[in-house]
């Protein structure tokens, strides 16, 4: 026969006929207001898609044999249309997972969801106890979490996901994010915090330490054997086996964004122009976008390692997250800024003062909810024992 | 299953496991088990050669395994 | 270009069949849902003799949230 194939991540660049998966955020309305958010969500953007041209996007997926697509925003709930339109693309044979803080699941929606194998359900949470959570996505979101699980767990719906952001400040509660989840028969999902949208402002003091960064990833090769990651750890691979996964970057290749505008992104996380690939309203429409815009050639072509080549990890790291390089102003072709080998940090001091690009576009509250982060003092250990110890309560 | 350009892609609703058919031989072997009376034949009218056999054996079992194919007969 | 094929039947989509259209149709997943396999099997790579060093690669497994741009 022929010589062996090749290993995946060579394979892509002559692109593939749909995307792998594809986040398709549908709007930046959001009850809440995380001081890390992606999408810089809060107020609804004029321009997003109608219903009907939602549903000629999920006709195309049809088309495309796309196999699922993450709904996210914002939240995605609060779009009137949602569950008519996570009901058209099933009935298109277009599998969902929406990505959702839990604030409109009630026990009937749950008992609708349990009952569909097509449909599955993503909740946010960053931190294991009040506190934690709180601080960094507002008064009452984890009550709202924490109530959305157990509503779909009364329900009968298992295996539903808890997905975490991994911060400096709940870096130490993986076993206890574990156990909530075991408590309520969903999956852990942890996954790396990234310079993006309002996270960028906060990432320097959000993103784990090295120290942590080390012990997430000895957690995960101990206990993660059920915990997804979302791929989203590749660049810790320097440190010996790498955790299940394409480990690559996904960008352009096996996935994109598609943004509540009909904006077509290489990546959830790299919202910001150079990223563009185009707009699913023109001609052609997203399938034109996926197979044929040049910032998808450019990124679908095999890599040369850059200023990372000679480093031997490289070819477990592949030199890490593009959006966290752009984010924090690094050149795309050297080391991630948390690199193992600490080559990042150099790099970041080496970039010092220089101002790095700003995310966009920015649909934040102007009055957002109050969360606590920057202000608060650190974790309470009493918290153990009293949710609320440390924690001021307010309003809004 | 989504024929792509190295072979195919397959992905289980209910495992959430996806199958890359890293070669398009093995999404030809695949398509054809049904008219076939056993994977060899299969895999021998796609020619496949002797040597290579054992490695499509392999193949086609990890997609039993995951249940991406069955055994006719199988419940 | 090379590889899009915009006829390719849905026929073979494993367990996927289209229900009445809202959240409260029965699933219609019929396929057995195995074991999960080791995935790392189908990963490993160099790790055999020459001549079978393909016999990994033809064939690799991963979950759906296994790649990295998903949130």
């Amino acid at each position: 026969m022929t010589a062996a194939p090749l290993p995946l991540a060579d394979q892509f660049q002559h692109g593939l006929a749909a995307p792998i998966c594809l986040t398709w955020e549908l709007t930046y309305a959001c009850n809440l207001s995380c001081v890390h958010c992606l999408s810089s969500s809060g107020r609804r953007d004029p321009g997003e898609l109608s219903t009907a041209e939602c549903e000629a996007l999920i006709d195309e997926f049809e088309r495309m044999q796309v196999f699922y697509v993450n709904i996210g925003g914002g939240e995605p709930t609060v779009r009137p249309d949602f569950w008519h339109l996570v009901d058209y693309a099933v009935a298109h044979r277009v599998g969902v997972k929406f990505s959702t803080n839990g604030i409109k699941i009630t026990p009937e929606v749950a008992r609708r969801l349990a009952g569909s194998d097509y449909v599955d359900v993503q909740i946010s949470l960053d931190g294991a106890t009040e506190q934690v959570n709180d601080a960094v996505r507002g008064t009452s979101s984890y009550r709202t979490a924490i109530r959305a699980a157990a509503t779909l767990a009364a329900a009968g719906f298992r295996g539903f996901k808890l997905s975490v952001v991994v911060t400096r400040h709940n870096a130490a509660q993986l076993d206890q994010f574990a156990e909530l989840a075991d408590q309520y028969g969903a999956q852990l999902r942890l996954t790396r915090l990234r310079p993006a949208g309002r996270g960028a402002a906060v990432w320097h003091e959000l993103r784990p330490t090295a120290g942590q960064q080390r012990a997430v990833y000895d957690w995960l090769t101990i206990h993660g054997e059920n915990v997804l990651t979302g791929d989203s750890f590749f660049h810790l691979s320097g440190y010996g086996q790498a955790l299940p996964g394409l480990n690559m970057c996904g960008a352009g290749r096996v996935v994109c964004l598609i943004d509540p505008v009909g904006d077509v992104y290489a990546c959830p996380f790299a919202i910001h122009d150079s990223f563009l690939a185009g707009n699913v309203r023109g001609d052609g429409g997203f399938a034109r976008v996926w197979r044929e815009s040049r910032l998808f050639a450019e990124l679908r072509r095999p890599q040369s390692g850059g200023a990372c080549a000679s480093c031997s990890a490289y070819d477990a790291c592949r030199g890490g997250c593009m959006a966290a390089k752009f984010f924090t102003g690094l050149p795309l072709d050297g080391p991630d800024p948390e690199c193992v080998r600490g080559h990042g940090e150099a790099a970041l001091a080496r970039v010092g003062g220089v101002t790095p690009p700003r995310p966009a576009p920015d649909h934040s509250r102007r009055n957002p909810v109050r969360v606590t982060i920057g202000r608060r003092r650190p974790p309470d250990r009493a918290c153990d024992s009293d949710p609320l110890a440390g924690f001021t309560a307010r309003t809004g | 299953m989504r024929p792509e350009s190295f072979g195919a892609l397959l992905y289980h609703y209910g495992t959430r496991r996806l199958s890359f058919l890293k070669d398009p031989t093995v999404l030809t072997v695949v398509r054809s088990l049904a008219d076939h009376p056993t994977a060899r034949s299969a895999c021998e009218s796609a020619g496949v050669t002797a040597r290579a056999l054992p490695a499509y054996e392999r193949a086609l079992a990890t997609l039993a395994r995951s249940a991406m194919i069955r055994e006719r007969g199988a419940p | 270009m090379a590889g899009y094929n915009d006829s390719a039947t849905g026929t073979s989509r494993a367990g996927l069949e289209p229900p009445a259209g809202d959240l409260t149709a029965p699933s219609s997943g019929g396929v057995p849902v195995a074991e999960e396999p080791p995935a790392d099997d189908a990963l490993a790579e160099g790790t055999l003799a020459d001549d079978v060093l393909a016999e990994e690669l033809l064939v690799e497994e991963i979950s759906i949230d296994g790649m990295c741009g998903v949130y």
